[in-house]
């Protein structure tokens, strides 16, 4: 072999090797992805922390990470390393179904319930009911984490050998996010009768008013004037007034979401339904306990809303054994139903966007085209359709610095604000505290933070584990849990802390909203503790592109979304309606005992 | 070479150091290749089959889970949901027809013109060649944009024709947008490798069979495509042998939104993505029935593949 011929040859298996190893990066099991960790060569203990990249809690873990590492500075984890320091990655590639092979030694992510419970039951997840019990007096408190979480969902933190596993994480409200600004200015605010504009509208069946005048509002679910509700819908026929006053009257598109993410619809679905079935029947869909209104049928005779074809519901009420053996009613409840009649209703009066038909309209298009809305030739939307999380990815996605820009306000804040949902599916209005109802909220994506259960399989681990674990404590204090929504604009889910005006002062008007509808309100987590639940808890998912809210029909087309079927089906000329939709999403009493009930022992 | 003496002085054993070094190299070099592909392919298919024929459920009190012996209960679900699912068999069939039988003859076309160097032959090798280049996902991207906005734009705000939907938003043109992009994105591998075996064509005997009269359309059916036959059955076998696993990029052009127009491929692919060791929801299988369906479908596709191999070699032309 000549030299040349050699020279070439070793260089190119060289190459070749390395290109071969590259793959074993990511297959270490200690916690230590890109080779740094408790047995790297830094002279800190480096714990490495991978972060669902959705848009929430990067910055808060690096400042976080940077305030725990003050405090552990002469702390020896590993022998020979004084202090802690973080290696955050952030992805939307970070799942808890990854824990294991990603080799990070703690995770901030979303997921379904399911896929968190299943990497429990996998012993994939860390036992941390140590520190979850333990008073955090190191960190200056003297109650323990369990103390500070909600004791009506302690059980879903647990696995089912009773131990603590996960604590939550970020809380995400579901429903639509509202331009304040076009609002008062175009009087789309629902006015007392005979305040502001009359309407008269065909489809609600009665006259409403409509005012950008604050006194002229309507006063709200809460039935208190003054607040953030005020104008806003209370009944679904004021919605649908109101959706087709700024419709009609405005040509304001009264939604927008993402056609690339079709799916995010369903938050809209998800916010009427929790508004309509309030805190226990809402509940009930995990639970399998209380009384629900439940739907055995339409009646074809009947429609919700004149000259729709959309029909109303045959209702019965019925209190749950308990037993989760008639837990499919509360899944068929009548919430639901309204929810998916409404969504037909915005399809046939053409009351989203019509970009939503388009797969190329991203969620960062939507989310463009809400702010900048009317401007440099964007359509005019009311509202956003998304979970409350959006508002962070567009401030990541700096949009509001473009509106800043072209808006010429000199200011990157708008006025932005939770669109309240209506509480009742009748025409009972809330006129004032005596008749006001509670706004049930529902978190939309479950949450958690957990730690590598692998880490304790690797020797000289040990220090590193306790890291992790004094740094969960860290964070359930209640400095650093204010410090979160702070930062974050979002609440931890579970945990009970004080969201005071030192910590809404330093969000913006729609994280405020938020956070003030969260404090006055109920919040459904969509957890059971039955087995049945444990057992088949992907079933009652209805969080984003939940099983809940994605019509599957029988040798037919799956679909993300009920708009999505709406509008592909009647395209292909199936028109698959709400029934059908619904149909397809609950479950028959057959069909629930084949398929997804577990008895309780 | 060092050379090893016995006690009684005579040659024992000759080492040779150079070939153990060469054989030491040779085994680093692909010792972690092989552990990947053992690892990454064997035994995930072994796994496969293994989950194929286990049940799933979460235990009451404890961590873990009861895996029983799930029978063919996995089988007879997965052929279920295949029967509900019986439109992803027109759309496979579509794929393929278009890909394979027009995607290739096509193909097959194109590298004979430019085999033949008829004008501007170069210029069509590269253009055709050129969806290769970017990257899969980037080019199926560009091309959804250019189907989509692009198409939109021209429509609406150039011709005035009013609203439209894209190409690939439009129900009814979505599909057949989607089948000429795979036709389109398919030309750049099969001509290059069609005008690489046709180039190596002796050229004397073609000269000869030129002598004997032959024109063009003659010497592409008598010496062209029957030389090449070995290049073009590698490929049609392939192509058949993805029936049911090829999602027609559908995947990367419209994520999780493209049930409508799904292959076999699509569904597999998307519902795995989200599937977990015990049924998810009514819709998205276990893994166990996954797995079975995807033996299922090897076992039609298995005897299918080796015997239109078999007979494409038996009977395919000869040159002589």
């Amino acid at each position: 072999m000549g030299k040349a011929k050699k020279t070439l040859a070793t260089t190119l298996a060289t190459m070749l090797s390395l290109t071969a190893l590259i793959g074993a990066t990511a297959c270490d099991p200690a916690g230590t992805p890109g080779g740094t960790g408790a047995g790297g060569n830094e002279s800190t203990t480096v714990i490495n922390v991978g972060n669902f990249g959705g848009g929430i809690g990067r910055r808060w873990l690096d400042e976080a990470g940077k305030r725990f590492a003050a405090l552990k500075v002469n702390e020896e984890y590993t022998p020979g390393k004084k202090g802690v320091s973080f290696e955050v990655t952030s992805t939307t590639g970070i799942k808890v179904t990854n824990l294991a092979q990603q080799g990070y030694a703690m995770m901030f992510t979303q997921g379904r319930y399911s896929q968190f419970f299943e990497e429990i039951q996998k012993g994939a997840v860390m036992d941390i009911t140590d520190i979850v019990t333990a008073p955090l007096t190191e960190f200056g408190e003297e109650g323990t984490i369990e103390d500070k979480l909600d004791e009506n969902y302690l059980f879903s933190l647990k696995g089912n050998d009773g131990k603590y596993y996960m604590l939550p994480h970020y809380q995400i409200q579901s429903a639509a996010s509202y331009d304040v600004d076009l609002f008062v200015k175009n009087g789309l605010y629902l006015a007392k009768t005979g305040e502001g504009v009359e309407y008269e509208c065909g489809l609600a069946g009665g006259t409403y008013y409509f005012t950008g005048k604050a006194s002229e509002k309507t006063v709200g679910n809460d039935g208190i004037a003054g607040t953030d509700d005020d104008g806003m819908p209370t009944t679904l026929n004021e919605l649908v007034a109101q959706c087709d006053y700024m419709k009609t009257r405005k040509s304001i598109n009264p939604f927008s979401t993402p056609g690339g993410h079709i799916d995010y619809a369903n938050y809209l679905v998800e916010g009427i339904w929790t508004g309509l079935a309030g805190y226990e029947q809402r509940a009930a869909v995990a639970s399998h306990q209380g009384t629900v209104d439940y739907v055995t049928g339409v009646d074809k005779t009947k429609e919700i809303w004149p000259g729709t074809e959309i029909y109303a519901p045959v209702i019965e009420k019925t209190t749950l054994v308990g037993d989760s053996t008639d837990g499919y009613k509360a899944i068929n409840q009548a919430g639901r139903y309204y929810a998916f009649a409404f969504m037909e209703l915005c399809y046939k009066q053409g009351w989203f966007y019509n970009r939503y038909k388009e797969n190329n309209y991203s969620y960062k298009d939507a989310m463009r085209s809400f702010i900048l809305n009317g401007l440099q030739n964007n359509p005019k939307i009311a509202a956003h359709v998304e979970g409350s999380y959006w508002y962070n990815e567009a401030e990541g996605y700096g949009l509001f610095n473009d509106y800043k820009i072209l808006s010429g306000t000199g200011s990157s804040v708008k006025n932005i604000a939770h669109w309240h949902m209506p509480t009742s599916i009748g025409n009972d209005v809330v006129t004032g505290p005596e008749n006001a109802r509670e706004e049930t909220q529902i978190d939309a994506l479950p949450a958690y933070m957990v730690i590598n259960g692998n880490l304790d399989d690797v020797p000289g681990n040990e220090g590193l584990i306790r890291a992790c674990k004094e740094f969960f404590q860290f964070l359930s204090t209640e400095q650093e849990l204010k410090a979160f929504t702070a930062d974050c604009g979002v609440a931890k889910a579970l945990y009970e802390y004080d969201i005071d005006d030192s910590v809404l002062s330093k969000l913006d008007p729609y994280q405020q909203t938020v956070m003030r509808l969260r404090a006055n309100n109920r919040v459904v987590e969509q957890v059971g503790d039955n087995n049945t639940y444990r057992a088949r808890s992907a079933n009652f998912s209805y969080g984003g592109s939940g099983a809940g809210f994605t019509p599957d029909f029988i040798g037919g087309v799956k679909y993300m979304s009920v708009i999505e079927a709406y509008h592909k089906s009647d395209a292909a000329g199936e028109y698959k309606n709400a029934w059908d939709c619904f149909e397809v999403t609950g479950f028959s009493q057959s069909k629930w005992m084949a398929e997804i009930y577990v008895p309780e022992n | 070479m060092l050379v090893k003496t016995n006690e009684n002085g005579g040659t024992a054993k000759r080492i040779n150091y150079r070939k153990i070094k060469r054989m030491l190299f040779f085994a680093m070099l692909v010792a972690w290749p092989i552990f990947q592909f053992s690892l990454c392919y064997v035994y995930v298919n072994i796994n496969s089959f293994a989950l194929a024929f286990k049940h799933y459920e979460i235990p009451q009190g404890t961590l873990g889970f009861n895996i029983t012996f799930a029978g063919m209960d996995n089988f007879k679900e997965a052929i279920e949901i295949i029967s509900a699912r019986a439109y992803m068999f027109k759309t496979s069939f579509l794929n393929f027809f278009w890909t394979v039988l027009i995607g290739l003859t096509l193909a097959l076309t194109f590298s004979y013109y430019i085999y033949k160097k008829y004008p501007m032959s170069d210029l069509f090798r590269v253009v055709l060649f050129l969806p290769k280049i970017l990257s899969g996902v980037v080019f199926s991207l560009l091309f959804k944009y250019l189907s989509n906005d692009v198409y939109k734009y021209v429509v609406e705000v150039i011709l005035e024709s009013g609203p439209t939907l894209g190409l690939m938003d439009n129900p009814e043109t979505k599909l057949a947008t989607v089948l000429f992009y795979n036709v389109w994105v398919g030309f750049g591998v099969n001509v290059l490798m069609f005008t690489g075996s046709m180039s190596g064509i002796d050229e004397s005997i073609v000269e000869s069979a030129h002598l004997d009269g032959v024109n063009t359309v003659q010497e592409f059916i008598y010496i062209t495509f029957p030389m090449i036959w070995p290049t073009f059955t590698s490929f049609f076998t392939i192509h058949v042998a993805a029936f049911f696993t090829d999602q027609m990029a559908l995947h990367t052009m419209f994520g999780t939104q493209g049930h409508d127009i799904a292959t076999f491929g699509y569904y597999l692919y998307v519902t795995t993505a989200s599937a977990e060791l015990i049924q998810v929801n009514a819709t998205t299988p276990s893994f166990g029935v996954l797995s079975a369906m995807g033996l299922l479908m090897t076992a039609v596709m298995l005897p299918l593949v080796l015997t239109l191999r078999k007979v494409l070699k038996k009977y395919g032309p000869s040159v002589d």
